[in-house]
């Protein structure tokens, strides 16, 4: 950092506070020379005699030259204290109360000098400002650290205890042979489960590295919606929901497949799972003036207008959405509007609460 | 008469898990799915045992437990709890309750959890 040019700089206060004190010394060296007496005045110097102080007798140049001393000391500190001293405690005190804080609370610096205590001041004030700043950001990010393990922890809890069942199950001698097969499912239903949740914290963890990397490449993106619909078959015949893909031939577009089709399979399966039963999900592809628009629309519970402003953030959600399905990371809308930024694109919402949302979003056609 | 037990968990996989295995065991079993229909369930169907998830979509199973309390909804049924959470927090918030006891699923076998439904129901 450059040095700042000081207006009132402490070595000019020094000088100014040497020549306030030596004015009394400077009076007497003159009273005692001879330099007024075209004044009429005659010298000090030969006034030799005594003067009296109580009983004491002393010479009078003793209680000039005395007096001249205290008084250089007294307008040597009173300058002192006017120029730098009352601003220095004022820092000094401000730096304890700095430290009481612990430095996460800077208080108001008050007025200082235009000279180096001033500037140190300035410069701690700026220095505790920075650091309570970053102390209170990385605070939160520790805290949001562990909410993620939490979830991500919780997330995985409950395929885990799937596969522990499952285990049970066969390994109990009184299980059928059906009884088996269909454990063998439930192992594959878990484990795909356990898969999804470890792609979506590796992801989120990978994009707060800044190390989630694109491979775009042209791509058809009817086969890779077609693969998303057959694979949330399981769970739109669960929820009851009428799963449907629209489109019309061949859709190119330039697109990274496998986080796209992450993207999607978050949107699609949010769709299916905040849609009441027997209702409807719908994807559709329309290419128009070299671009795509992929839109999904449900027949869902909808989002409010508070909360489509908060529902990308890392982390959050929805009040209904919560309610419908407690366990849910807040990870996947995040992660879709991560992956379709990349893109080139954002995600766009159409939504009527109760009545249902359309989720839309562009890709490029070609490069 | 078979005793009867309420499955109120959310999720499907477990449920049947849980389901098919209390069935093997002799035991009359029914499953709910949110704290909504377990609460009209155990109104209804007036059951032995409840094992009872805590994280269900509507009203979680301390709402249902809440719900039993005020209202003195079948007061003799023994009520476990099988959930996913394991902070000291919610087992005393469910102990408050008077549950009889409280299973991490994920640190629980199904062996694990007949055997403990046999304890309880053979006690009463």
């Amino acid at each position: 950092m450059k040095s700042r040019l000081l207006f009132f700089p402490l070595w000019l206060k020094l000088v100014v506070v040497i020549v306030v004190a030596a004015l009394p010394l400077a009076a007497l060296t003159l009273l005692l020379s001879d330099v007024w007496s075209f004044l009429g005045v005659s010298g000090l110097f030969v006034r030799t005699d005594l003067t009296h102080i109580g009983q004491y007798e002393v010479p009078l140049v003793y209680v000039a030259g005395g007096s001249a001393l205290l008084l250089a000391l007294l307008l040597g500190l009173i300058a002192s204290e006017a120029l730098f001293l009352t601003s220095a405690r004022r820092t000094l005190r401000w730096l304890l109360e700095l430290r009481r804080g612990e430095f996460k609370v800077v208080p108001p610096l008050g007025r200082t000098g235009a000279d180096e205590i001033g500037e140190i001041g300035r410069q701690v004030a700026f220095a505790a400002l920075t650091f309570s700043r970053q102390k209170e950001q990385s605070d939160a990010s520790i805290e949001q650290r562990s909410l993620f393990l939490m979830t991500a922890a919780h997330q995985l809890r409950t395929p885990l205890t799937g596969l522990l069942w499952t285990i049970d199950t066969l390994q109990n001698a009184a299980t059928s042979e059906a009884e088996r097969a269909r454990s063998l499912l439930a192992v594959g239903e878990s484990v795909r489960r356990m898969r999804l949740v470890i792609e979506h914290i590796l992801a989120s963890a990978s994009i707060e590295e800044g190390k989630y990397g694109y491979v775009f490449e042209q791509a058809d993106m009817v086969p890779v919606i077609e693969e998303l619909v057959s694979e949330l078959k399981p769970l739109s015949e669960h929820h009851q929901i009428d799963l449907a893909f629209l489109h019309e031939g061949s859709v190119p577009a330039h697109i990274d497949k496998e986080r796209i089709s992450l993207a999607l399979f978050d949107l699609m399966s949010n769709a299916i799972q905040y849609t009441p039963a027997r209702g409807h999900v719908r994807v559709s592809l329309n290419a128009a003036g070299g671009r795509v628009e992929v839109a999904i629309e449900d027949t869902g519970i909808g989002i409010s207008e508070d909360e489509r402003a908060l529902l990308f953030n890392k982390f959050y959600r929805g009040e209904r959405a919560r309610h419908m399905h407690p366990d849910g990371s807040g990870l996947g809308l995040y992660l879709a509007r991560t992956i379709i930024q990349k893109h080139g694109s954002d995600i766009a919402i159409q939504s009527a609460e109760g009545k249902g949302t359309r989720i839309s979003f562009f890709l490029k056609s070609k490069r | 008469m078979a005793k009867r037990i309420l499955v109120g968990e959310d999720d499907s996989l477990l449920s049947s898990m849980i389901v098919r295995r209390l069935d093997a065991e002799g035991y009359d079993t029914e499953a709910t799915y949110d704290g909504e229909q377990t609460i009209k369930k155990i109104r209804d169907w007036k059951p032995d045992l409840l094992l009872l998830d805590i994280l269900m979509p509507g009203k979680s199973g301390y709402d249902v437990l809440e719900v039993m309390r005020a209202e003195g909804i079948h007061a003799s049924m023994h009520v476990i709890i099988l959930s996913n959470l394991s902070a000291k927090e919610d087992i005393a918030r469910a102990q408050k309750y008077g549950v009889t006891d409280f299973l991490v699923k994920a640190r629980t076998t199904l062996a694990e959890v007949a055997e403990k439904v046999k304890s309880v129901l053979s006690a009463s």
